[in-house]
């Protein structure tokens, strides 16, 4: 599986958002890439904190994260999109 | 866009004319003084290519279409300018330095509104020369300084009338295919890691002052350019064997240095502004706004290194419980997000200018630097208090790197217990260097009088406060029309 993963700037991070993008790709085995996503691809926006300032790209199928306590929800939902692929 | 191996090469290759405690350098980014300031320059590059900061690192050139670092960007939006101010407070936390290239995009942003407008005024064609060289540096990837300040002599006489008619850089000789120029910039931040220098005027000038209203652009290693490096605090401690705790920030630091224009020729593509007097004063008022905007972001980052700082060595003197102690970060927090505030809000409200890049709120980026010349004071002050004088009078590395000593050193220089004792050095070093050393340049002296000092501020406050309003609302409610 593929993951395309795009970070907010990181101006003020709660947390590691690469380790967390990397934590949650793991568990899924899947591949992260950078390069950007088409409308149905998965992609996952890590926000370091709450403002959420990332832009959404086109893809039907976007995931959110901004907090280290969402990351057993984010890789359901991931997998629940796989799924219905 | 340039990685920071491949800048670091690039500035190999430029011939500066440069000096540094009384001696010609011949390579500036492998002297023990310099490179730590390089790193920081560095680090712009290296940032840009992670993608965890792209989004605040990279933008999408105006010129070509293509992805360049945002320090060569030309505003597009007030996002773009909030972006702006993010990425500083980034790289100040990641340097806790200044990272020198905020004046080179501030006078860019600067030259590419003034220029517009001075050539709808005019027919001059200054905008697409500056667009020409601009598009260059934004594919090139370069680092651009942005020089205003003159050496100016006697304050209380204008250029033209100085018993020195060099003390502010002007016009010695027009010919046809340029200009020969004259003069000196003082503290130039960042010049000796940098590709290009913009020079612009430092105040407004009236029509006699014609030859002093310059603004031009050129390679830093172009003949008859003299730099010669400035010093700072703690700064010979870098040449000392093995150093490194001592320093406090061994990688990242800052430079600024005195440059002497020595009779030096600009050709006419490089030219900005020839003569426009009454551009002038415009193309300063907008640097100054945007560097006062910036410095809402970058000293905000630095703060940040510095209250971590504190707080760790609260912890490592076994007091981060203490009610006053906690009290004390609580405040260093608050008033430097206060200034964090003032970067943002002088941003949001931010507007196109008729050239179609966008300037901040010049009455709020003033309101931000006023509270730079002050704030960063008092977060320095509680720092102190925190840190204890510890922070000033222990014992050098050397000492503690002698056998004998070292011991001793462990045992009465001990803090909390867990902790080891040349942490507790490090992190007082660090302190010591943001507040009094090498640093200190940066996070005061220049919070201080870099991008104008405070007086500078309270005149345009004062100009752009619009009282007569305030007046009219108090009538208003006081019922004095309704007499």
């Amino acid at each position: 599986m593929k993951i395309y993963v795009k970070y907010c700037g990181g101006c003020n991070p709660r947390f590691d958002r690469k380790r967390l993008a990397e934590e949650a790709a793991g568990r899924l085995n899947a591949e992260i890439l950078y390069t950007a996503c088409g409308k149905d691809d998965i992609c996952l926006l890590v926000s370091g904190c709450e403002r959420n300032c990332l832009k959404e790209p086109e893809s039907s199928r976007v995931i959110m994260i901004n907090h280290t306590d969402q990351i057993e929800a984010v890789v359901e939902k991931i997998l629940a999109m796989k799924d219905m692929r | 866009m340039k990685t920071s191996k491949e800048y670091i090469e690039s500035l190999k290759e430029l011939n500066l004319h440069l000096y540094l405690l009384g001696e010609e350098v011949e390579d500036p980014t492998a002297h023990p003084i310099i490179r730590p300031s390089l790193n920081s320059v560095a680090m712009t590059y290296e940032l840009a290519q992670q993608p965890e900061y792209e989004d605040l690192m990279t933008a999408t050139s105006s010129l070509t279409g293509e992805k360049i670092n945002r320090f060569t960007h030309l505003h597009q939006s007030a996002e773009d300018l909030v972006k702006k101010v993010k990425m500083q407070r980034l790289l100040g936390q990641k340097t806790a330095s200044c990272f020198q290239r905020c004046v080179g995009m501030d006078a860019a942003n600067a030259v590419f509104s003034t220029t517009y407008e001075c050539d709808q005024a005019h027919g001059t064609g200054y905008h697409e020369n500056f667009k020409e060289f601009w598009t260059r540096v934004q594919r090139e990837d370069l680092t651009v300084d942005g020089a205003m300040t003159d050496p100016k002599g006697d304050r209380g006489l204008p250029p033209s009338q100085q018993k020195d008619p060099d003390l502010y850089l002007r016009i010695v000789e027009r010919r046809p295919d340029g200009i020969v120029v004259r003069g000196a910039k003082a503290h130039q931040t960042g010049i000796v890691n940098s590709h290009e220098v913009i020079v612009m005027p430092t105040v407004a000038m009236r029509p006699e002052d014609k030859d002093y209203a310059v603004a031009f652009a050129l390679p830093t290693d172009t003949k008859g350019i003299l730099m010669i490096y400035g010093r700072q605090s703690c700064d010979t401690r870098k040449l000392e064997k093995n150093a490194d705790i001592d320093l406090g920030n061994k990688e990242y630091g800052g430079h600024e240095a005195l440059v002497i224009f020595e009779d030096v020729f600009v050709p006419n593509e490089r030219i900005f502004l020839n003569g426009e007097t009454e551009f002038a004063g415009m193309l300063v008022e907008r640097f100054a706004s945007y560097h006062r905007q910036s410095y809402g972001g970058c000293k905000v980052g630095v703060g940040d290194v510095l209250i971590g700082a504190t707080a760790l060595a609260a912890d490592y003197n076994g007091v981060p419980k203490a009610s006053h102690i906690k009290d004390k970060i609580i405040e260093m927090n608050h008033l430097n997000e206060t200034l964090y505030s003032c970067g943002i809000a002088c941003s949001c409200e931010g507007c196109e200018t008729a050239s179609g890049n966008y300037y901040v709120d010049t009455l709020l980026a003033n309101v931000c630097k006023q509270n730079v010349t002050r704030l960063p004071y008092e977060i320095t002050r509680l720092a102190e208090d925190i840190a204890g004088g510890l922070m000033v009078t222990m014992p050098s590395q050397l000492d503690y790197d002698n056998e004998k000593l070292r011991p001793y050193i462990d045992k009465y220089l001990q803090g909390a217990p867990g902790v080891c004792t040349e942490d507790r050095m490090r992190v007082l070093r660090l302190i010591e260097n943001l507040t009094l050393g090498t640093a200190a340049v940066g996070y005061r002296t220049e919070s201080m009088h870099g991008a104008g000092s405070p007086q500078a501020q309270r005149i345009m406050i004062g100009r752009q406060a619009n009282v007569e309003h305030k007046k009219e609302l108090a009538k208003e409610i006081a019922g004095i029309n309704k007499k």
